[in-house]
């Protein structure tokens, strides 16, 4: 007997919109992996890093942006990170890897008054010259935990657990309808 | 208040649990004769000073790092953040 | 009458005329107006009744420290009481009334109230309210609440929205005055990123309202351009309308920003944003608030703040009066009369209380020095004041300068205690501030223009260094000082009238005299016996009078009789505002489980779990009440498969050479010898030994385990393990993370749980042989789509749960109904998951409540005395493991009909309710669907030897007193045959 077969459903349906010149768009199908660091082996799994990646595991609030794989590396403890895109191939490469993927909804938000939206929900210090291409915090919005991350001069990627992705996206459409 | 976290540098108490006494660090021996005193004494002892005090903060909406934050009661002021597993370290190699 | 009171120029738009309604009389003012400028403008200075005696009140104030002029603003829902006229800007289409008055505000039903001011002094509630205590609410209160009080609430919810936000700098500049705007231009050269916040529509301060020059040009003119100027600034951020409310620890300041309260409509978009600034320094340029002289009869609707007058002159093109009079104390009182001569307001007498020679002279003024003012007349309006010496003087506006109070509020938000100065008769702010805090200008007690400046320059200058910048070596902007002395003369002494300390509360120095007789002599005692300083001005005009007054009358010297300190917030906040977007449904997050969708199409009841929305039941049509929708469930279940949503439970991913010596050390029982492959039932303790959380936890590799916690309790858990793991067990290689919304899961539950899961599963033989109950695996289903499989049972019966990827969750429940069709597979809620358990006797949150441990649980042979874990030791306390202690029964009804109550408590028959006589109480109860009756759970003393007793479970609250049997908890299946099947 056939059996059924099972649709991937994204958490927001791929929502998009752009309100006074914000855009904000769900990120479907991301890949997100955690990689740990075990404790008493640093050096194999400095080396195995750095034979992926090219460079020792990136410290917060830096992360590293590769093209091959494609991905992006972060700190998220002090001996766990999160690689993000194309994780299929290097999750062999580390002992302790836990799927991430599921967990998290993922919105890119852009556009030039975008700090503006964002200084509503978000307690990090923004200020582009602080604040650069490439860092990324993880702290709380509007009572919920996320990491944001800034992936160009005025792009950002928000991401929050995915069982609160409609609280967290209202969060962020709000914050946008207010200020344009 | 805000808290100079040692990694990722000031942060807003919000994003941070506190917990208490860092004494919580320097659990009692489970074999000793006297453990059901000793844990006793770990559990529900507290100092309360009126000034500097060593407490567990967590970084709960951060990188979960637990935290011993050197606070003055009176002031607020926090002359130190140290990650707590640092010091735990430091415990058991003494 | 068409603003009779409107001079030539201000800083108002007389291209923008706007038309406003006050207690329903159309008029006019302009752009640039407040509410209170434009009702003088058009002659109007009765604008409300006082709190206690119902006199009628006029305008005192041109801002925030405004006692008197308190409106209704708008009307129906957006209605806001207590609104200060002084501060609301006005706008096109404005409506406002006035407020705590019966019958129309010229002739005020309550003011009969002013007769009876011999029984209200200071303290009558304390005296007259006592007693007969019945009387106090149907009686006392009402009356109270009616005569008494400000404005009324509409009643209706807040149409408005409100946000919040956070913004981060390295110098904040509270206020925007002359040493605001001097401190901005020093820091924006320097290139700090610098926030400056100022609660006026127009910056400046008192550069607006008075006559000065600054670097040789006007001085409201140098305003405008040093703001052009900062405008340019890309690291200046200048938020006008921005009340800075409170100094909190660290640098953190809040500000209430209005956004939209000076338009008529704020179009869907927030009226005000609560900020939250984050600053490295800041510097308080808060200005000074100029304060009245007590003298008899000094409330009447015309007697006001003598830079008021000057403010409303020059600022706003009003004149305050036709007639306009001063009485001072100090040489402010002088440069307020120039100002207005120079603005071409009519002043009719100068009248000072200092005996000294005359600071100036005005023709046709007549002036009068050492002189004070004894009374004054006119009942809605100020018509004649009577002097020390005898005149009487005709004049409807008196405008009084009793010296200026520096603005220390800020400085006193964390116990700072601010300092007297005898030179300028007024508190200015002690080394004792918040940390990082600068004070300067007339905040600090430079008083006069040109010294404001100048400290507030060199103060920034010096800050700034203090966090790295660079500055400039630039000329602070060039400005006299005016003269100023002042000889302090707080009150005129009259033992016939009462002279006004607090408007607002409708304090007289009677009333402080009578503080003093009785003993309340603290200034902390005097607020409270008197109410001085109270309600939405805070003292703004009257705590260092009423001080003064105090010291005076115990002949002791200000700084010896005490100090007033301040809280936030500075002025009043709407609680909207502080609510900010956290109402309604958006108050907390709701988390919701991938078969939410699904779910709310099968017109799932849900119920909250924490920020967890889930399924309590599923009704089908023709149910009527829910217990057929749940006793169905149950029945479907126990006959054939349910299928209920267990997403919500904590999850936890376990790493680590250690994972299993971790695991071992956080519950109480033995996780050291867990194969691979299996599940196990582990129990947490708290140290002290009371049972905290429970679940299962499989292993899936040698180095690799899965915990499931309560869903109540997941992010707790996960706090406690990273607790165990970073400071108490720094050397084990484990890591964790929390994998709760990575995986949707559901437990397949029911004798054909197995036969409908092999329908899906690939490749994975079933059979008890092969995959045992407890056993775990990382499979795949529908052709490859990754899952795990638990073989667990929460409801006794042969059950499975089975978890994919989250993305795969509305789908993998969707294929489960359409395979299960063949079962009348039912999905079940949580009523039928918790009518099961209690069925089963598995314990929840109503058992492991924090008062209870393993033993009482019946789990006690579970705590492993042979490791060590937490908890184990203590829970071995004499008292935790007496012969005495409850233990975990079933409880069915004697009498089959009665339905069991939770909360009952336990007694022997025929033994009196008391607290010795108590045996236990009821923990947990349900209709149970399967044996046809109400079952419970509950701990009674020594239950577990007394299955068969008859005892009461006696419900004092409910009224109910029936007897029941003791039985096992585990009612159903106790074997577990079932579940093994």
């Amino acid at each position: 007997m056939a059996k059924p077969t099972l649709q991937s459903r994204s958490r927001l349906a791929g929502f998009a919109t752009e309100i006074g010149g914000i855009s904000l768009r769900e990120i479907c199908d991301i890949s997100i992996i955690s990689i740990a660091k075990p404790l008493h082996d640093h050096a194999l799994f400095d080396q195995n890093f750095i034979e992926l990646f090219n460079q020792a595991p990136p410290l917060a609030p830096t992360s590293l942006r590769l093209k091959s794989p494609n991905c992006r590396v972060f700190q998220t403890q002090i001996d766990q990170w999160f690689v993000i895109g194309e994780t299929n191939t290097i999750q062999d490469k580390f002992d302790y890897v836990t799927d991430q993927s599921d967990g998290w909804v993922a919105l890119e938000i852009s556009g030039e008054n975008v700090i503006l939206a964002l200084e509503r929900i978000c307690p990090i210090d923004l200020h582009t010259d602080k604040f650069l291409i490439g860092h990324f915090a993880r702290t709380m919005m509007e009572h919920m935990g996320c990491i944001i991350l800034r992936t160009d001069t005025q792009t950002y990627q928000l991401f929050s657990a995915s069982s609160s992705a409609e609280s967290f996206l209202h969060a962020v459409e709000t914050s946008i309808h207010n200020v344009t | 208040m805000i808290i100079h976290h040692p990694l990722l540098g000031p942060r807003d108490a919000s994003e941070f649990v506190h917990l208490g006494d860092a004494t919580l660090l320097s659990r009692p021996d489970w074999q000793a004769d006297d453990a059901i005193a000793q844990f006793h004494e770990y559990l529900y002892q507290r100092e309360n000073p009126a000034g500097e005090y060593r407490e567990l903060w967590y970084h709960e909406q951060g990188d979960r790092s637990w935290l011993i934050i050197t606070r003055n009661t009176l002031t607020h002021e926090i002359s130190s953040v140290e990650l707590a597993r640092d010091v735990a370290r430091k415990g058991s190699a003494s | 009458m068409t603003q009779i009171n409107r001079l030539s120029g201000g800083k108002i738009n007389r291209d923008k005329p706007c038309t406003f309604t006050f207690n329903g009389k159309i008029l006019q003012g302009y752009q640039g107006d407040t509410l209170a400028s434009a009702l003088l403008a058009n002659g109007i200075n009765l604008v409300g009744r006082s709190f206690k005696y119902h006199r009628p009140r006029g305008i005192f104030s041109a801002g925030s420290e405004e006692p008197n002029a308190l409106v209704q603003l708008r009307q129906a829902a957006s209605n806001e009481p207590n609104t200060r006229a002084t501060v609301t800007e006005l706008y096109d289409g404005l409506y406002a009334t006035s407020q705590n008055h019966r019958g129309p505000l010229n002739f005020d039903l309550m003011a009969a109230t002013d007769l009876l001011s011999p029984f209200l002094g200071a303290g009558f509630y304390y005296k007259t309210f006592m007693w007969p205590r019945a009387f106090w609410e149907k009686l006392y209160e009402p009356i109270i609440r009616a005569s008494a009080g400000l404005g009324k609430l509409s009643g209706e919810e807040d149409p408005d929205i409100y946000d919040k936000g956070f913004l981060h700098c390295d110098l904040l500049i509270i206020g925007a005055g002359p040493a605001g705007l001097a401190a901005a231009r020093v820091a924006a050269h320097a290139g700090a990123q610098v926030i400056i916040a100022d609660e006026d529509f127009l910056l400046g301060g008192r550069l607006n309202s008075e006559r000065h020059e600054i670097d040789g040009i006007p001085a409201d003119q140098w305003a405008s351009e040093t703001l052009a100027q900062l405008q340019e600034f890309g690291n200046v951020r200048i938020l006008p309308r921005t009340t800075v409310l409170g100094a909190f620890d660290h640098g953190i300041y809040s500000a209430l920003e209005r956004k939209t309260d000076h338009q008529l409509h704020s179009n869907g978009k927030p009226r005000q944003v609560l900020w939250r600034i984050y600053s490295k320094r800041a510097i308080l340029a808060s200005g000074a608030t100029e304060r009245s002289i007590a003298f008899p009869n000094n409330d009447r609707p015309g007697i006001m703040l003598a830079g008021a007058v000057r403010s409303y002159a020059k600022r706003y093109g009003v004149a305050a009066g036709k007639q306009i009079s001063i009485f001072t104390n100090n040489h402010s009182g002088w440069q307020i009369a120039q100002d207005l001569v120079d603005q071409g307001v009519k002043i009719t007498a100068i009248v000072d209380t200092r005996d000294i020679p005359p600071p100036a002279t005005f023709s046709g003024v007549a002036i009068m020095m050492g002189t004070q003012v004894v009374n004054t007349t006119g009942r809605k309006a100020l018509r004649s004041i009577t002097l020390s010496n005898g005149h009487v003087i005709q004049t409807d506006c008196l405008a009084v300068a009793g010296g200026w109070s520096p603005n220390v509020h800020l400085t006193c938000h964390q116990r700072g205690r601010p300092e007297w100065r005898n030179d300028i008769a007024a508190f200015v702010p002690s080394k004792s501030r918040p940390v990082g805090m600068s004070v300067v200008g007339a905040a600090n007690g430079d008083l006069t223009l040109g010294a404001a400046i100048k400290s507030a320059h060199q103060t920034t200058n010096a800050v700034l260094k203090s966090i790295g910048f660079q500055t400039k070596r630039t000329q602070p902007p060039r400005a006299i000082d005016e003269a100023f002395a002042i000889t302090p003369f707080w009150h005129v002494a009259n033992q016939k009238h009462r002279a006004w300390v607090d408007l607002q509360n409708d304090v007289t120095t009677k009333d402080i005299k009578l503080s003093q007789t009785e003993g309340f002599h603290a200034v902390e005692h005097l607020k409270r016996y008197t109410t001085l300083g109270m309600a939405t001005d805070q003292g703004k005009t009257s705590n260092v009078l009423g001080l003064a007054v105090m010291a005076e009358m115990l002949g002791k010297p200000i700084p010896e009789t005490g100090t007033t300190i301040f809280r936030p917030p500075y002025t009043p906040v709407a609680m909207g505002a502080l609510g900010g977007r956290a109402r309604d449904k958006n108050y907390a997050p709701i988390r919701k489980t991938p078969s939410h969708q699904w779910a709310s199409e099968q017109n799932a009841v849900f119920v909250e779990t924490g920020n967890w929305l889930r399924a309590q039941w599923y009704p089908k049509l023709g149910e009527t009440h829910w217990r057929e929708s749940v006793d169905r469930e149950v029945l479907a279940t126990r006959k054939s498969v349910g299928i209920c949503d267990v997403t919500t439970l904590g999850k936890i991913d376990i790493q680590g050479t250690d994972a299993a010596a971790f695991l071992n050390f956080i519950y109480a029982n033995p996780f050291l010898k867990v194969p691979v492959g299996k599940v196990r039932y582990g129990l947490m303790l708290r140290e002290d030994g009371i049972c905290y959380d429970d679940g299962t936890t499989a292993r899936l590799g040698e180095n690799h385990f899965v915990m499931t916690t309560t869903t109540a309790n997941a992010v707790l858990v996960y706090r406690r393990m990273e607790f165990a793991r970073q400071c108490l067990c720094p050397e084990m290689d484990v890591h964790l993370i929390s994998t709760t919304d990575a995986w949707a899961q559901y437990a397949i539950a029911g004798p054909n749980s197995r036969a409908l899961l092999a329908k899906i599963v690939d490749n994975q033989d079933l059979s008890n042989e092969v995959f045992p109950f407890m056993a775990c695996g990382e499979i795949t289903i529908c052709n490859g789509i990754p899952a795990r499989l638990f073989r667990i049972s929460f409801s006794g019966e042969l059950a499975y749960e089975l978890a994919v990827p989250t993305r795969y969750g509305d789908s993998l429940i969707r294929a489960l109904m359409a395979e299960g069709q063949e079962f009348d597979a039912t999905p079940y809620g949580t009523e039928a998951l918790s009518v099961m358990r209690i069925e089963k006797g598995h314990v929840v949150g109503n058992e492991i409540n924090g008062t209870t441990t393993a033993l009482n649980l019946g789990m006690g042979g579970m705590v492993s005395q042979k490791k060590d874990s937490i908890g184990a030791t203590l829970s071995q306390r004499e008292v935790l493991i007496n012969d005495n202690v409850v233990r975990l029964v079933g409880l069915q009804p004697v009498d089959k009909s009665h339905a069991l109550q939770a909360g009952a408590h336990f007694l022997e028959l025929g033994s009196k309710p008391t607290t010795q006589n108590d045996l236990g109480w009821m923990t947990s109860v349900a209709h149970s669907p399967t044996f046809g009756h109400s079952i419970g759970l509950g701990f009674v003393k020594n239950g577990h030897m007394r299955h068969g007793d008859i005892i009461r479970a006696w419900d004092g609250i409910r009224g109910r007193d029936i007897p029941v049997k003791i039985v096992s908890p585990h009612m159903y299946d106790p074997e577990g045959a079932i579940q093994r099947g």
